[in-house]
């Protein structure tokens, strides 16, 4: 009979991964339906990568083998503050658990995040071994595709270790090294409305566990390389997928951040309800600052594609109209439906495509 | 004039369980010390008095301001000191202070400050709040409430967590403050707060239905 410990552990990361499936289910069912052709070839390639490396000689295999199994690690990665949550992790460290029973725990849950990942491997080998290009070679190929998971794994486990032994402080983002002040002296500033936006919409992103912050700048830096090069068209790049990228991350940084924003609402709720504050008096502001980013991506597109007359024809303003319309749409919507809301994502990103692609026809 | 608290007909439930149902109570200046089991709803009738919590049925006046209709002014003049985890885990203590202070603009810091000394914790305010224990949890929650011009101060287990030396402290603080007439002072302790108490309010007898406490 399993530790109670690791029975513990399964049933938290079941329970996460049921959670996690509730939230998708929706927005699964839209991004299926536009994606689906994408994401099942997708599917099938994913073998490809590990089966290629092993007919490749040694030195040239490692590395390879070595980066696509920490590629698959990423969505552990990003799984793993709901397969164990701080709260639990700071519970965790007070129970008497022996080393060796942790990381069978660990283990075990890496292996059930990526058991769908063998099923993959398994199917998109299957094709490639039915396909039998003049580069396979089977054996070594399966061997490959094998070891590459099993990477994965122990890649998974070590994240689940790392973090479950992470130390009990979550305050490291707070100035260790600062000394206190021999008094205390408040540090407002006027107008009021913005310091607190600032404590209440804005800090939180940036620390603890909140990592919103630097994922905005990830995408705005996406967002505005993206649309420079667009309007710039270097050389060996498709125009098209350039004009893809530009849309989908310019409505995505809107998406991402106003969603942020309405869940620091929710998260606030409570505790503001006995403050001396109006109960909507900030949100639309951090709503409306949500905005800031696209916007700016907007008016560098608009700066970069000027010269080259890319607003002077009706697809051009229709493009521009139509991106301002989306960002809008996705800050005023009042609280709709994860459906609805992708509805909504994915609409834009293709209308935004399609009309872009007539820019420069 | 000496400050009125009225609670009329309150009526307050839960998703799974009813608390208040037709309470009403009637509170002046000075300590009221608020007792009852555990579940009874103390910490609920004191969310609610603070106006962090929407009746269900019925009001709650403090100087005829009305905690639904006229909130902002009523939470100006409120201020409810409870919970042992931060609710706001992203701020260092510092800007937690800061918050309130530009929450409630007539709270002065030297105050603050004094109350920040007298408590011992003038060196925590580089750190995040998350990362203080429960006591320093507790005194800077309750250093920032003694600082707060409020007349109704709302305090949930004012002496959880703290030394010694705080709590002799911390009496002499309610103590003093009590005595003006115009402040009132309501507090949660399962043991005498060894304070001069103007009035108990039993929960443990008080929410039965439809019943009424004059003190």
């Amino acid at each position: 009979m399993a530790h109670p410990y690791i029975r513990f552990r399964i049933r938290l990361a079941q329970h996460a991964l049921k959670q996690f499936a509730a939230s998708l289910k929706s927005s699964a069912q839209i991004l299926l339906l536009v994606f689906a052709q994408v994401l099942v070839g997708l599917f099938a390639l994913i073998a490809l990568p590990p089966m290629y490396a092993a007919s490749l000689a040694l030195p040239f295999a490692l590395p390879l083998l070595a980066a696509h199994a920490l590629l698959m690690t990423v969505p552990m990665l990003l799984l793993r503050k709901r397969v164990l949550p701080q709260d639990v992790v700071r519970w965790l460290h007070a129970l008497p658990v022996p080393p060796r029973v942790q990381l069978r725990a660990d283990a075990l849950v890496a292996a059930m995040l990526a058991g769908p990942l063998a099923l993959a491997y398994a199917a998109s080998g299957a094709i490639w071994l039915a396909q039998r290009p003049d580069w396979l070679l089977p054996a070594r190929g399966v061997l490959g595709a094998l070891l590459s998971f099993l990477l994965t794994w122990a890649c998974s486990t070590a994240v689940l270790t790392l973090r479950a032994r992470r130390p009990p402080a979550s305050g490291r983002w707070q100035h260790r090294l600062r000394a206190a002040p021999p008094r205390y002296a408040p540090r407002t500033w006027r107008p009021r409305t913005l310091f607190l936006w600032h404590r209440l919409y804005w800090l939180p992103f940036w620390r603890a566990e909140n990592v919103v912050g630097w994922q905005q700048c990830v995408l705005l830096l996406g967002a505005l390389a993206c649309a420079v090069a667009w309007m710039m068209a270097p050389p060996g790049v498709p125009r098209g997928a350039l004009d893809l990228c530009a849309s989908a991350l310019l409505v995505l940084l809107t998406d991402r951040g106003d969603k942020a924003v309405r869940e620091q609402a929710d998260l606030l709720r409570p505790a503001s309800a006995g403050w001396p504050l109006a109960p909507r008096a900030l949100e639309p502001y951090a709503r409306a600052f949500a905005l800031a980013p696209a916007l700016l991506v907007l008016l560098v597109l608009f700066c970069a594609g000027a010269p080259h007359g890319a607003w002077d024809r009706s697809a051009g303003k229709l493009y521009l109209a139509l991106a301002c319309g989306a960002q809008l749409a996705l800050v005023a919507l009042p609280a709709a439906g994860a459906r609805t809301r992708v509805g909504l994502v994915v609409a834009a990103i293709v209308l935004l495509t399609a009309v872009g692609s007539e820019l420069w026809i | 004039m000496d400050m009125n608290l009225q609670v009329e007909g309150l009526a307050f439930h839960f998703d799974t369980r009813s608390v208040f149902a037709g309470f009403s109570a009637t509170l002046g200046p000075g300590i009221t010390w608020l007792r009852g089991a555990n579940g009874r709803g103390k910490t609920t009738l004191l969310k609610l008095m603070a106006g962090a919590l929407a009746p269900h049925a019925g009001a709650i006046r403090m100087d005829g301001v009305d905690s639904e209709r006229d909130a902002l002014a009523y939470r100006s003049a409120s201020f409810y000191c409870g919970g042992e985890t931060p609710d706001l885990p992203w701020l260092t203590a510092q800007e937690f202070l800061d918050l309130h202070l530009a929450l409630y603009p007539a709270a002065e810091a030297q105050a603050l400050d004094a109350q920040l000394a007298a408590f011992g914790i003038r060196d925590v305010l580089p750190q995040a709040v998350s990362t203080l224990s429960l006591g320093q949890h507790k005194k800077l929650q309750l250093a920032l409430a003694l600082a707060l011009p409020v007349k109704l101060l709302l305090i949930d287990e004012p002496f959880n967590g703290l030394d010694a030396a705080a709590m002799a402290y911390l009496r002499a603080q309610l103590a003093q403050r009590a005595a003006a007439p115009s402040s009132c002072i309501v507090l949660t302790s399962h043991l005498d707060p060894q304070l001069p108490v103007a009035r108990t309010l039993d929960l443990d007898v008080a929410t039965l239905p439809a019943q009424t406490v004059f003190f």
